[in-house]
């Protein structure tokens, strides 16, 4: 560009506030750099039970980090992340069983994320072209919550009905290599790298073009239309991918806890997902990973402890983060580190 | 190309009882402005959103080199070089200046960190908006946002830009800033501009070709001496 306008400015108008580049997100990866080295140590350092139970938490943690994309990046709340997760489960239980060698395993995976992206994809690119969104939407996700919980329940042949089914540990091999789940120490490291892999995908994702224009959407709907982006498609994508996401850690999860019910699918577990990201904090992947692992070791402590007044302080939490602390507490401890590093 | 960049044959539309736009025709040239002017709820803004896509018209047609594009919804249309900017403020607020250009500017089909700053560096310059690049937007004073959605507007490589009353808000000064600015865009970029404005001084200013609406009706077109000498015009707009 080759010309420069000449035109004066009043100077009060012109105040500059910041004149440095932030360096925003470095602070969100160094923290996950210490969590994950932190997971990385426990096997060592730890007790068996932790060894057990932590990938499984791990795994909410990627089911939290899905919720982030489309809630955090997007906007767009959705209350159906456990019916994505109950059907990546369902799916691995299944066809593993059905199945033999490793064809079931990676089949039952495979089909769980696609008929999660497929039925998450339709739905929401045919509510998305009719521009329902906000709480109209969020309705529509209980609602696939709901009726993922009645399918399961109702189809008791396939999936064992309301008593739910058991999975065994799976092994995941490609011609003769892989990892057995059946130990606990293999499947920590696999879920811990699987969880890595996640993080770091999504934060790819966030700082690519799609990434921006999503967030893009999330601020000014109707602008990102109509610089040019199909929003519609670009939401429906979001959204279908985010499902996935939670269909696999579903799967993964499902050979981990050894067993799946309906209950992954019901209100109570639905709001838990929304409970997690919204306390760690919706904007940042990690906000929602550390809401899932802090709360759902807490909430094993004093369930059994305290287990109305737990349930009561969740409740309390949640109120006070939607009330007076949007950010979440994670997402608040990064923005308060990032404005240090930016008065420097 | 012959013919006009963009042109409007006969436009129509009714919202239940109101007749927003009755038989409306414009011709928009490439490196031209159109002012459109005209009292509240002449139809001005209906006749924005017939161009930009977010409204069809009930019959008549908008061709945009030489396509009938009357049926594309916004989106497309935008990506096809028709953008328009808001009669109230849309931009993103929560984000910083150059985020909110880069969203522009990855809509030109430009990709990469190092390609999209730079260009987003560069619309900032144009806009004025180089020592604020890092400002969260929605802190910016009301003037500099609306100078933020031109900005967007350059960004996605618009070739024809429909601006809805774009200095409302602004200072005397800033108004002027804002008629060398548009002057400045179809001077050097060849983009045509469509404005819609009350403000007379700053229509006299750009100097373009006028066309007056009254009830959805065009019901004069010419210089803005030209108009300002009309009967009707004097009567139902310049209130005399
Ligand atoms: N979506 C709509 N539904 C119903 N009536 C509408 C709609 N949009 C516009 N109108 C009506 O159409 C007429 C033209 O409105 P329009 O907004 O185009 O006027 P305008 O010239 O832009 O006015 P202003 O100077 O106040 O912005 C008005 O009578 C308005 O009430
Ligand atoms: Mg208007």
């Amino acid at each position: 560009m080759s010309f420069k306008v000449e035109v004066s400015h009043e100077t009060a108008s012109r105040k500059v506030v910041r004149a440095r580049r932030p360096r925003r997100g470095n602070t969100e990866d160094l923290l996950a750099t210490v969590l994950f080295a932190v997971l990385f140590a426990v096997p060592s350092v730890g007790d068996s039970y932790q060894v057990f139970i932590l990938p499984q938490y791990m795994l909410f943690g990627v089911l939290a980090m899905s919720l982030c994309l489309v809630w955090g990046l997007g906007g767009i709340l959705s209350f159906g992340q456990g019916a994505f997760f109950l059907i990546g489960a369902y799916a691995l239980g299944i066809l593993s069983t059905r199945v033999s060698g490793s064809l079931g395993v990676w089949l039952g995976i495979a089909v769980g994320i696609a008929l999660s992206a497929a039925v998450a994809g339709a739905l929401a690119y045919f509510l998305f072209r009719a521009r329902v969104r906000g709480s109209y939407f969020v309705l529509v996700t209980l609602a696939i919550s709901t009726i993922g919980g009645v399918i399961a329940t109702s189809a008791s042949d396939l999936t064992g009905g309301f008593n739910g089914m058991f999975i065994s540990r799976v092994q995941l091999t490609v011609s003769g290599w892989g990892v057995d789940l059946a130990s606990d120490s293999t499947s920590y490291y696999f879920v811990l790298a699987l969880t890595i892999g996640v993080y770091v995908m999504l934060r790819w994702l966030s700082r690519s073009a799609f990434g921006r224009v999503l967030v893009g959407i999330r601020e000014n709907e109707e602008r990102a239309e109509a610089l040019g982006y199909d929003v519609a498609l670009r939401k429906t994508l979001a959204f279908s991918l985010s499902a996935a996401i939670a269909a696999m850690a579903g799967a993964i999860y499902g050979t981990e806890a050894g067993f799946v019910s309906p209950s992954l699918a019901d209100v109570v577990f639905s709001t838990s997902i929304v409970l997690w990201v919204a306390i760690g904090g919706r904007d940042f992947f990690l906000g929602g990973l550390v809401g899932a692992l802090a709360i759902s070791l807490v909430s094993e402590k004093l369930n059994s402890a305290i287990p109305e007044y737990w349930q009561l302080l969740l409740g309390v939490l949640f109120l006070a983060v939607v009330i007076g602390f949007r950010r979440g507490i994670v997402g608040s401890a990064i923005l308060a580190i990032d404005r240090v590093g930016d008065r420097r | 190309m012959s013919g006009p960049l963009l042109d409007v044959r006969a436009l129509s539309k009714h919202f239940g009882g109101v007749q927003a736009a009755t038989d409306v025709h414009l011709s928009v040239d490439a490196g031209s402005i159109t002012s459109v002017i005209g009292p509240n709820g002449a139809g001005k803004s209906t006749l924005m959103a017939m161009l930009s896509g977010h409204s069809i018209p009930d019959s008549g047609n908008v061709f945009y080199e030489g396509r009938d594009v009357t049926k594309w919804p916004a989106h497309r249309r935008a990506s096809a070089g028709v953008v328009r900017k808001f009669q109230r403020p849309a931009y993103f607020p929560g984000l910083s200046v150059v985020e909110n250009l880069e969203i522009g500017v990855v809509a030109a089909g430009i990709r990469g960190g190092r390609a999209m700053r730079a260009r987003a560096r560069e619309v900032a310059d144009i806009v004025q908006l180089d020592d604020a690049r890092y400002v969260t937007a929605g802190s910016l004073p009301h003037g500099r946002t609306q100078w933020l959605e031109i900005g967007l507007l350059l960004a996605c490589r618009a070739r024809v830009m429909l601006l809805d009353e774009p200095t409302a808000g602004m200072t005397r000064q800033e108004t002027a800033d804002t008629a060398t600015l548009i002057h400045q865009l179809v001077h050097d970029l060849e983009m045509a501009v469509v404005v819609v404005e009350h403000d007379i001084d700053f229509v006299r200013s750009l100097d373009s070709q006028v066309t007056v609406l009254h009830l959805g009706q065009v019901i004069a077109t010419g210089s803005m001496s030209d108009v300002e000498q009309d009967a009707q015009t004097r009567l139902v707009y310049l209130g005399e």
